[in-house]
């Protein structure tokens, strides 16, 4: 093997969690990657994975090639009464080809990301919120609630790029409180103890001092509840994926960021963790008009928290074909008893031996791909680094989509 | 080649008023008649009338606003699901179809493009890759300034002119727009500082500039680019009683520069009357026909439910107490811009809403030049675009008009003086209101709006029927691009992508320094990943750039017209 020089991307996008850093500088060295500068360790791992000698898709662990596996793939696909299309890690391209694939077969759509997602566009489709974007939730605020910490695995930059910034627009002092969670490491961060289990009581009984209900509160709640009340920019952020019971509490959450608003301002940020389901779901909303999970059952599209919920499609059996898409490697598939097309990063080894398996390469390491931040607002396009012979996922599904039994367009 | 033969071509901006001619077609656009023995496809259209493909230049059709308008919309998506057909694709929803629907439905009513009117820059992506899925209609954005921290800092600190007119020429390219909406100016901005009113001459915090003043200098932006679309602009006070004093105030401000007022019906509010609330309509019309540097669109109100999708959040965070449903949705956006999502039912017993209507049509009917008003409903605001055959009978046919008139409550009735208005609008004022007018204004009449050799061939054949309502729910023929597209309202080739129209102005680009340390300090992100490239718009279909060489003058209809 010829050695070749490494050469050092700059601005680089990572497309490892729903924050999109665009900041990164990556060495790249034929196929290898390796942060030099600004990513996090989550990307700096990511990054570095190396590709498998082995690329080849397989049916039931024996090597095919691309076509044979697109090819039975269709097939399961076709003779499917409900297939599943879960995970959804992937780039838009790929998930246009994913909602064009689950209408023509009459699928299901769902990310699977979890109770804490659904219960927020709960909250939100029946009463509404105020939300913010990345750069409103750095340069504004001059208070911040951190619901819980959940926020650090699922944005490990935010501290840096949103909570305490070098730069702002606004430069009011500013104070980070943290409510519940393990005591955070950065002085900068006030500490409100609250144990897991309490922390929905804990801000339905916020949200009451701060609608001046006679309430019977611990004094540091209404410590909390005056700072609040007194701030003129509130921000409240939350990692949506790791809430304890998120019904309750992203219902409150949601209420407050309306109802702070009748004095000064307030918005909410909730932390996606990673932007495939964030891109989804604005994809989802354009294409078919309804966010997910989307079921093509009758042949036009409906959201159904309940009927198309993935886990319970599953769990039941209900759908009888797993199509899981994970082009970034952090989500392993559910362990299902029915067939399951996995598309997933090159190098990532499935909990079980699936009916077909196809590596796929990852949006902005492998090829150009556009992402949604987790704010909804900011799309960005990420470069791709290097060149593998490896498929995308708007490929591949292309692939099948073109072996598909009925060739209908 | 194709020939449409027999019809009564209605092309005002060629001056031809339903004179029968014959309609040469080839290769996607116009061409004149080929010599005799040419072979082509005879196609007979004999007591129809032809135009050119509707133009709509308000529509909110693609963002981030317009999807959480359909998450607040969940009960009409449940009701209204659409399964695909053969080569159409599936969707849902009433008043916010989703894309493909918007395409096919916009398509059966003849028109061929459409323009997202509140593009923030921070999602100028995400509204290409939105509106790249609304087939068969060519599409465009305005891109929203004037609420930026940027442009606010440098208007501020007096940075100059040209300072101005770089940073909005370098945006309207980053971001792949056609023109540059003004939303509340500096309002939006304020709306983030807890400011709850803002009007004209006031100052806006955080920096203390006026409305008046990012108004003039935008405008004074636009003209030293020449980008064809003068300032579209949503002004001060949207919906409150008595903010007609604002919109005459901001005409005035002008002093003859060009201006395009958006859905002005929502800006014409007196506030005389045992309610505080009347139609200044007339007034604004006086001063409108008096001014021929103004253009504008009315935004009309027509009764039902809808949902409301403003970047005025000042606005929107007022209307919010009215939502029907229940919900509303407001978002500070990216240090740029705002969003605020209303749903609301306009009812024919209320008062306010009776008297909007009719404030919407007195406009409609008191504005003299119709080369200067273009129809609209600010699609989903006052009302969603499938109603515009309903809005074309009500200002062609006063019978009709009067008896919608009649049910509104007596209250309104007594305060509008619509009755007495006997103007009907002819069929080719209709094509000028809805096509040429608003390629005039939007500088695309080189390539849309009309039906001349050269133009794009995108035509809509119209059974005539006294009903008008009737007539223009759906086309009896739409050619897209020389493709026989639509029949008797029925989609036939739903497949063709639209083209997206931009332009991209000459600016002095030592201003990207300035512009990168900013998005580098306080955005945290890097121009690279926030410019669209010029490869990412050509993935997503035909590119067409506009010369920037001024705003089109604006005519009085022509008198040469040819007679039937
Ligand atoms: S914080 Fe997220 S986007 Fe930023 S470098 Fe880490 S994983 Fe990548
Ligand atoms: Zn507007
Ligand atoms: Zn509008």
């Amino acid at each position: 093997m010829q050695a070749s020089r490494a050469r050092l991307e700059r601005e680089v996008v990572c497309p490892f969690c729903a924050l999109l850093c665009d900041d990164l500088e990556v060495a790249v060295e034929g196929e290898r990657l390796a942060v030099r500068d600004k990513g996090c360790a989550r990307a700096r791992e990511a990054f570095a994975r190396p590709l498998p000698e082995d690329r080849r898709p397989r049916l039931r662990g024996e090597p095919v090639p691309l076509e044979a596996a697109a090819g039975r793939a269709a097939e399961l696909l076709g003779s499917a009464g409900l297939p599943l299309f879960a995970g959804l890690e992937a780039d838009l391209a790929g998930l246009r080809a994913v909602v064009a694939l689950a209408e023509r077969t009459g699928g299901v759509v769902d990310p699977m990301t979890g109770e804490g997602a659904r219960a927020q566009l709960r909250a939100v489709q029946r009463s509404g919120w105020v939300a913010g974007t990345l750069a409103e939730a750095r340069n504004r605020p001059d208070l911040v609630l951190l619901v819980g910490d959940g926020w650090r695995a699922a944005a490990p930059r935010l501290f840096e790029r949103v909570l305490a910034p070098a730069a702002r627009l606004d430069e009011r002092p500013r104070r980070l409180l943290q409510l519940g969670g393990a005591p955070p490491r950065e002085p900068e961060i006030e500490h409100l103890p609250c144990p897991e289990a309490a922390l929905a009581e804990q801000v339905a009984l916020l949200r009451a001092l701060l609608r001046d209900r006679p309430v019977a509160a611990p004094e540091s709640l209404r410590a909390l509840a005056d700072a609040i009340r007194t701030a003129s920019y509130r921000l409240l952020l939350w990692a949506t994926e790791s809430l304890p019971a998120p019904a309750v509490l992203v219902h409150h959450l949601a209420a407050l960021s309306r109802e702070l608003n009748a004095r000064g301002r307030a918005v909410a940020l909730p932390l996606a963790s990673s932007p495939g389901p964030v891109t989804a779901r604005q994809l989802l909303l354009w294409q078919t008009g309804v966010p997910d999970p989307v079921g093509f059952a009758d042949g036009a599209p409906e959201q159904d928290p309940v009927r198309w919920a993935g886990e319970r499609l599953s769990a039941e059996k209900a759908a009888d074909l797993l199509v899981w898409i994970d082009a970034s490697g952090f989500r392993p598939p559910p362990v299902v008893s029915v067939p399951a097309v996995l598309l997933i990063r090159a190098g990532i080894d499935p909990p079980f031996v699936p009916e077909v398996l196809i590596p796929i390469a990852t949006p902005g390491l492998d090829h150009p791909g556009d992402l949604y931040r987790t704010d909804t607002v900011v799309a960005l396009r990420a470069r791709g680094l290097r060149r593998t012979a490896l498929p995308s996922a708007a490929e591949v599904l292309a692939a099948i989509a073109g072996a598909l039994p009925d060739p209908a367009r | 080649m194709i020939r449409l033969t027999g019809g009564r071509i209605f092309d005002p901006l060629n001056g031809i008023d339903g004179a029968v001619r014959d309609l040469w077609i080839a290769d996607g656009r116009i061409v004149p008649e080929p010599p005799p023995g040419t072979p082509a496809e005879t196609i007979d259209v004999s007591g129809c009338a032809v135009m050119p493909g509707g133009i709509d230049l308000h529509s909110h059709i693609g963002g981030g606003k317009v999807a959480i308008a359909r998450l607040l919309m969940a009960e009409e998506h449940r009701a209204r699901r659409e399964s695909r057909g053969p080569g159409r694709r599936a969707g849902t929803g009433e008043v916010t179809p989703s894309s493909f629907l918007t395409g096919y439905r916009y398509a059966r009513l003849g028109y061929t493009a459409a323009f997202e009117p509140a593009m923030p820059p921070a999602n100028a992506r995400a509204a290409h890759h939105e509106m790249a899925d609304i087939p068969l209609v060519d599409r465009g954005a305005y891109v929203l300034l004037g609420n930026d921290d940027f442009f606010l800092r440098l208007l501020a600190e007096g940075a100059g002119a040209e300072a101005i007119a770089d940073y909005v020429g370098w945006t309207l390219r980053a971001t792949g727009a056609l023109a540059v909406k003004i939303v509340n100016p500096g309002g939006i901005a304020a709306f983030k500082y807890g400011q709850r009113r803002l009007d004209l001459d006031e100052r806006a915090a955080p920096y203390g500039v006026t409305p008046r003043a990012v108004l003039l200098a935008l405008s004074d932006a636009l003209e030293r680019l020449a980008v064809p679309h003068p300032i579209h602009v949503h002004g001060c006070n949207l919906g409150v009683p008595g903010n007609a004093a604002s919109t005459l105030a901001t005409i005035r401000a002008m002093e003859g520069r060009r201006i395009h007022l958006t859905h002005l019906q929502f800006h014409a509010y007196g506030s005389e009357g045992p309610r505080r609330f009347s139609s200044a309509a007339p007034a604004i019309a006086e001063l409108v026909n008096a001014c021929p540097n103004v253009s504008l669109d009315v935004g009309q109100v027509m009764f039902g439910q809808t949902v409301t999708a403003s970047a005025d959040t000042m606005a929107q965070f007022r209307n919010a107490a009215h939502a029907h449903p229940r919900r509303w949705v407001g978002m500070d956006i990216e240090c740029e811009a705002g969003c605020g999502v209303v749903p609301f039912r306009y009812r024919d017993k209320s008062f306010v809403n009776a008297l909007q209507w009719a404030i919407g049509l007195e406009l409609f009917l008191l504005v003299e030049d119709p080369w200067r008003i273009a129809l609209t409903t600010d699609h989903p605001n006052g009302a969603a675009f499938t109603r515009y055959p309903e809005l074309v009978r009500l200002l062609m046919d006063k019978d009709f008009r009067d008896a919608a008139f009649a049910r509104l409550p007596r209250a309104a009735r007594a305060l509008s003086i619509l009755p007495s208005i006997r103007r009907e609008y002819s069929l080719f004022e209709i094509a000028i209101l809805t096509r040429a007018g608003p390629a005039r204004l939007l500088g695309l009449e080189r390539e849309l709006g009309h039906l001349g050799p050269g133009a794009r061939a995108d035509v809509a054949v119209y059974r005539d029927d006294p009903d008008r309502e009737r007539m223009f729910a759906r086309a009896h023929l739409l050619f897209k691009g020389g493709r026989l597209v639509v029949r008797d309202g029925e989609v036939l080739e739903p497949e063709p992508r639209g083209a997206v129209h931009l332009v991209r102005p000459e600016f002095d680009p030592a201003i990207e320094t300035r512009i990168r340390a900013f998005f580098e300090s306080y955005r945290d992100q890097r121009l690279s990943s926030f410019v669209l490239g010029e490869d990412e718009l050509a993935e997503a279909g035909e590119v067409v750039v506009h010369p920037c060489r001024g705003a089109p003058p604006l005519p009085r209809a022509r008198e040469e017209a040819t007679a039937p």
